[in-house]
């Protein structure tokens, strides 16, 4: 029995920047439950990453080990989850919002008929009857929901930097080996192949230029590269990103894309060009440090949020602009 | 304490805000205007490089007749730069049978720089000729028409126009004609629709379809609206093209350079960026302004609004100071008419219309509509596909080739044309579907223009800047669901019925209104802020205006 | 090769586009009020787009459920004037803000009323409440194959071969139909359904058959709803927005100066 359990996530045989922000929030809820919290990983081979999980203060490690869990199958992942929850049986489970947590969520929910709320920005404990309350924004971040559910484990996945990661502490925990009753006849999702792509890691950015809807074209975006270029030669990590609207019509590719369901970024300086802003948007970049819009449109919701306004069709403001700069740099 | 101090403040710098500002000024009060945008004129103004490099073109407001408005006199406004240039024809249709109509004015202007007019038989034989193709009866009840606008009614439009309506119960001077039997209006017209009024002047299926669409350009009312005394008059005068065409040098935007210049060498000051949050209001007496950054303007004498009926009464004074009456008739002035797929197309070559073969004078008319002979769908189908799907079916287009008159607005040799085609409200499509109504309504009126003139070939246009009604609702306020005529123009809100009760002056003492959501109404050179103006000259004491 | 028997779960929302000042919360009624047009929501305009695309491809059928407690048939008549063959409505007073689990148990409930499927196609997440629990838990009901985050879909003898999006790239994967795909938005956006043929759809006298919970046999007990205990409106993310004027050169200079200044 264990009060609050997350699920870490292992990269390259260490722990993720994310499991120690969950670490940090289940030790908080473990707190206000006056509980413990601990600490399970999954995949064919976990130990060094529970070794270094343990001065983090968790009660205990579940390391739940097997061949079959090398790379993530799904089917294979919440089959030996469901089994690790019966188990533990834990009060509350915690999983971070990744791509891990977004498919063994609902699929976990579903199995042990409890309810998931996703994407949490904010977890606390209902002192009246002990359940979780899970903030989430809604309709694309116009709006903040409390949801309460019944149900054990009380379940959420859980935005990436929101909670600040868990320090260092005592450490008196144990390591404790679970077992997983899988086999391949589990599998009904076959992997043929997996595709590494040159992925934009926009969140690594220090500029972004950031085109949309307002481009009118494909070729919008040539003029942004050569923006790109110009800029790189007095900032370091300038990229390229998109709203979705230039995503939907095959003018870039996703990983460029940044908003609730592309990339969260908070860069120092983000150059939004022809985008209006929708909320899925904005949520996804209003916390740069500085904000700069180009647009036709006056009443357009990025110049709202914006630090500097430029109401200019952009082909005439960013060649202007790209000469001005060389003559700067 | 008030960050600053004016004798009267002007709550926005749209086109009634600057006409009323000088008039102010020059009855030597000192005058501030604020204004939302980054630039004044609300709806009258003119971008360049629109909409293609080397272009200049309208975004809104497009046929303007200020030559007539008083303050074209009052401020010497040829001097400041408004200079018109007169075409003798105004209206003209091209039919999908190849057949077309082109009125020439019957009172062309003679005095460009006055805009002083002349009765003109010539013209008005013209006009005959051209109806006569349609129906006999039809081109003889032009010539009775003309003359009863001539003897009657003409000699009342400027009054009508710049005066203060008389109270309830004391006819205007258009109410006064319809018990004039030889006026050719009768008191039941009042109550009549669009289709009644095309139906009771004319038998002529073209006739009726220009009525119709006439009344739709001229104040956005559908053929089942009650459109009104004031609209019947506009729309007869409009489609019989009594009236010429006026096109000012240099855009739409002429208009508002002159009126702020003027109003700055009277001493104006202009604040653009400077969205106004309240109508400071203490014992029901309007004190001044706050901006939405939170400065407080103190208004020693009076607070004049240049704002809608609903941002003026629900925003700035705030439905807390409303009776409930009140509330009800600012919920019951609606937005859903004048809705436009409307701008500016450049073009290499401007359109040849087979029908010019036998009627040569349709190649250069000011406003040309292209659109089928087809009464019975302009009728029962029209409007309805536009409410269901964005854009109807077949387009009856009407296209505005000012770079004839002014060829400043287009590079050498090419020319660009204004553009306008109705839609629905902004709030029953949403953002993507408007960006794809708007593609498809310029891909599909090139279609359609091809049949009447078969040069207009996607190779021939150079770019485009067609706004659809979400993009007019953001940018300006008051058009609400992306109409122009800011609130339904027709029947109980056309004429001296349109606004509040309290008219110029509001419930709240020094508090005015001179926007279009008053009498006078939507339009550009309507007489809401003159109007307004003398009523706050009756009021203060003020000179009244010299002409 | 076999025709396939595609159905799309598509929900109806308002405008995801509108701007800010279009929605506002009501936080003593626990609403959020959008001031906007219903629109289907934007990643199941994504499934039905590749629904359609399926279709052209090997044949087959596509039918579209669209899940609440009143929808609008004008909205959702569009996916049939993009090529779904058959429009559904599963409308109940007790589909009102139902919690994910519950969507989803009657949706299977529709889909196993209607008994012979390939594929089940939901958008990856809806665009109001943006829980991307529905699709998988669907699958989860049905106990069928489940794939999330599709970024293309293609039949290859009796079994779907898909390219999901992973966060290092794309992985393949391959599953025996019937099974469940969550569309991501790379697989393009819906065709733009012209007038015309919205027209027609408008027209035609086709009757969109309504559902209630009871024809789905699903119990009133086992509708749960959204468990929602507050709701505020989010923070002001405003910022005071320094307007650059000028003409495009002077505006380029002075911009150009503000990046000089941020270096």
């Amino acid at each position: 029995m264990s009060d609050v359990l997350i699920l870490g996530e292992v990269k390259e045989g260490s722990l993720d920047l994310k499991t120690l922000e969950l670490l940090g929030a289940g030790k908080k809820l473990a707190g206000e439950l006056g509980g413990k919290f601990s600490l399970l990983l999954m995949g064919d081979s976990v130990s060094g990453a529970a070794d270094e999980a343990l001065p983090y203060g968790p009660a205990k490690v579940y390391k739940l080990e097997h061949a079959l869990l090398q790379g993530f199958k799904a089917d294979l992942w919440v089959t030996s989850l469901e089994q690790a929850c019966q188990e533990i049986n834990p009060k509350i489970l915690l999983m971070s919002h990744s791509f891990i947590g977004m498919e063994l969520g609902p699929r976990l929910a579903c199995r042990l008929n409890s309810r998931l709320t996703t994407d949490c920005i904010d977890l606390s404990i209902d002192p009246e009857d002990g359940l979780l309350l899970r903030t989430k924004p809604v309709s694309g971040g116009n709006a903040i929901s409390v949801f309460k559910c019944q149900g054990e484990p009380q379940l959420a996945t859980v935005r990436g930097k929101v909670f600040t990661p868990v320090e260092t502490s005592d450490g008196s925990g144990e390591i404790v080996d679970i077992k997983a009753d899988i086999d391949e006849s589990i599998i009904k999702v076959a992997s043929l192949e997996v595709v590494k792509e040159d992925i934009v890691s926009l969140d690594k950015a220090n500029v972004v230029v950031s085109g949309g809807a307002g481009l009118g074209e494909e070729d919008g975006f040539e003029l942004l590269e050569e923006l790109r270029e110009a800029l790189s030669k007095s900032f370091g990590n300038v990229m390229i990103g998109c709203s979705r609207v230039a995503v939907d019509k095959g003018w870039i590719s996703s990983d460029h894309q940044v908003g609730l369901t592309g990339t969260m970024i908070s860069p120092d300086i983000y150059v939004a060009v022809g985008i209006s802003g929708a909320i899925q948007h904005l949520v996804g970049m209003v916390q740069a440090k500085k904000i700069i819009a180009i647009n036709t449109d006056p009443g357009c919701n990025m110049f709202k949020v914006a630090d500097y306004g430029v109401i200019e069709d952009y082909e005439e403001i960013i060649p202007a602009l790209i000469e001005k700069l060389e003559e700067l740099s | 304490m008030a960050d600053k101090s004016f004798d009267a403040v002007v709550i926005g710098g749209g086109h009634h805000g600057t006409i009323i500002a000088p008039y102010l000024a020059k009855a030597g009060l000192s005058v501030g205007v604020f204004e939302r945008l980054d630039h004044l004129g609300g709806g009258v103004v003119s971008y360049d490089d629109t909409p293609a490099p080397g272009f200049r073109s309208n975004f809104c407001c497009h046929s303007t007749r200020f030559y007539g408005h008083p303050s074209y006199k009052e401020f010497n406004l040829y001097d400041e730069g408004l200079e018109y240039v007169f075409p003798d024809t105004n209206e003209g249709a091209v039919f999908d049978d190849g057949s077309s109509y082109v009125a020439s004015a019957a009172f062309p202007v003679v005095n460009p720089k006055t805009g002083e007019t002349s009765f003109n038989e010539e013209n008005m034989q013209k006009t005959y000729e051209q109806i006569r193709q349609f129906s006999k009866p039809d081109a003889e009840a032009y010539l009775d028409l003309t003359e009863t606008y001539k003897e009657k009614i003409r000699p009342l439009g400027f009054k009508q126009r710049y005066s203060v309506p008389p109270p309830w119960g004391t006819p205007d001077p258009l109410e006064k004609l319809m018990s004039d039997p030889k006026s050719g209006l009768d008191p039941s017209m009042q109550f009549m629709t669009c289709r009644e009024i095309a139906y009771s002047f004319f038998e002529s299926p073209e006739l009726r379809i220009l009525m119709l669409r006439g009344f739709l350009t001229s104040c956005g009312l559908h053929p089942d609206d009650v459109p009104g005394l004031a609209y019947i008059i506009g729309d007869l005068g409009m489609v019989l093209g009594w009236e010429t065409a006026s096109i000012p040098k240099g855009c739409s935007q002429s208009i508002t350079d002159s009126l702020v210049s003027a109003g700055k060498k009277l001493g104006v000051e202009y604040f653009i960026n400077s969205e106004v949050d309240k109508v400071l209001i203490e014992n029901k007496k309007a004190k001044g302004i706050k901006l939405l950054d939170g400065t407080e303007i103190e208004a020693r004498k009076m607070v004049i609004s240049d704002n809608a009926t609903p941002q003026l009464y629900l925003r700035m004074i705030g439905e807390e100071h409303l009776s409930r009456k009140m509330k009800l008739k600012v919920d019951s002035f609606f937005f859903d008419r004048a809705q436009l797929f409307w701008g500016p197309v450049a073009v290499h070559e401007l359109p040849q219309y087979t029908a010019a073969k036998n009627n040569p004078a349709i190649s250069a008319v000011p406003r040309t509509y292209w659109q089928p002979k087809d009464l019975a769908f302009l009728e029962d189908k029209y409007i309805h596909e536009i409410f269901l799907l964005g854009m109807p079916s077949k387009f009856f287009c009407l296209t505005f080739p000012d770079t004839i008159w002014d060829p400043s607005r287009a590079p050498e040799g090419k020319h660009s044309l204004m553009i306008e085609e109705f839609t629905a409200p902004a709030r029953m499509f949403s953002r993507k579907e408007w960006r794809q109504l708007h593609d498809e309504f310029y891909d599909s009126m090139i279609d359609q223009w091809q049949k009447y003139a078969p040069n207009m070939t996607k190779d021939n246009f150079i770019g485009e800047r067609i706004a659809t009604p979400v993009e007019i609702q953001d940018t300006h306020l008051d058009m609400r669901e992306g109409g122009w005529s800011e609130g339904n123009p027709g029947g109980s809100q056309s004429g001296r019925f349109r606004g509040l009760p309290g008219g110029y002056r509001t419930f709240i003492k020094d508090l005015y209104m001179c926007s279009s959501g008053i009498v006078g109404g939507p339009g550009v050179g309507r007489g809401s802020s003159y109007n307004c103006y003398q009523v706050i000259a009756e009021d203060f004491g003020l000179p009244s205006p010299q002409y | 090769m076999t025709e396939i028997r595609i159905i799309v779960c598509a929900k109806e929302i308002p405008d995801p586009e509108a701007p800010l000042s279009d929605v506002s919360v009501d936080a003593e009624k626990m609403e959020v009020i959008v001031d906007a047009p219903q629109v289907i929501s934007p990643f199941d305009e994504n499934a039905l787009e590749v629904a359609v695309q399926l279709k052209e491809e090997v044949g087959g059928k596509i039918s579209v459920l669209s899940l609440g407690k009143k929808v609008s048939d004008t909205v959702l008549r569009k996916t049939l004037a993009a090529g779904a063959d058959e429009l559904i409505l599963l409308e109940d007073d007790n589909f009102d803000k139902l919690d994910s689990h519950s969507t989803a148990a009657a949706l299977a409930g529709a889909i196993q009323k209607i008994g012979d499927y390939d594929l089940i196609l939901t958008g990856r997440q809806a665009g109001d409440w943006d829980s991307g629990q529905v699709g998988l838990i669907l699958g989860e009901i049905l106990e069928l194959p489940c794939i999330s985050l599709a970024r293309e879909i293609t039949i290859e003898d009796g079994s779907v071969v898909v390219k999901k999006s992973i966060p290092i790239g794309y992985e393949r994967v391959k599953a025996k139909m019937p099974a469940l795909i969550t569309v991501s938005n790379e697989v393009g956006e819906l065709r733009y359904i012209s007038r015309t043929k919205m027209l027609k759809m408008m027209r035609g006298a086709r009757s969109i058959p309504s559902w209630s919970a009871e024809d789905l046999g699903v119990t009133e007990e086992a509708l749960q709803k959204m468990g929602i205990a507050a709701l505020s409106s989010p923070p002001d993310m405003g910022r005071d927005c320094q307007l650059i004027e000028g003409t495009p050169d002077e505006q380029a200079e002075k911009l150009a100066e503000v990046f000089k200044a941020l270096r």
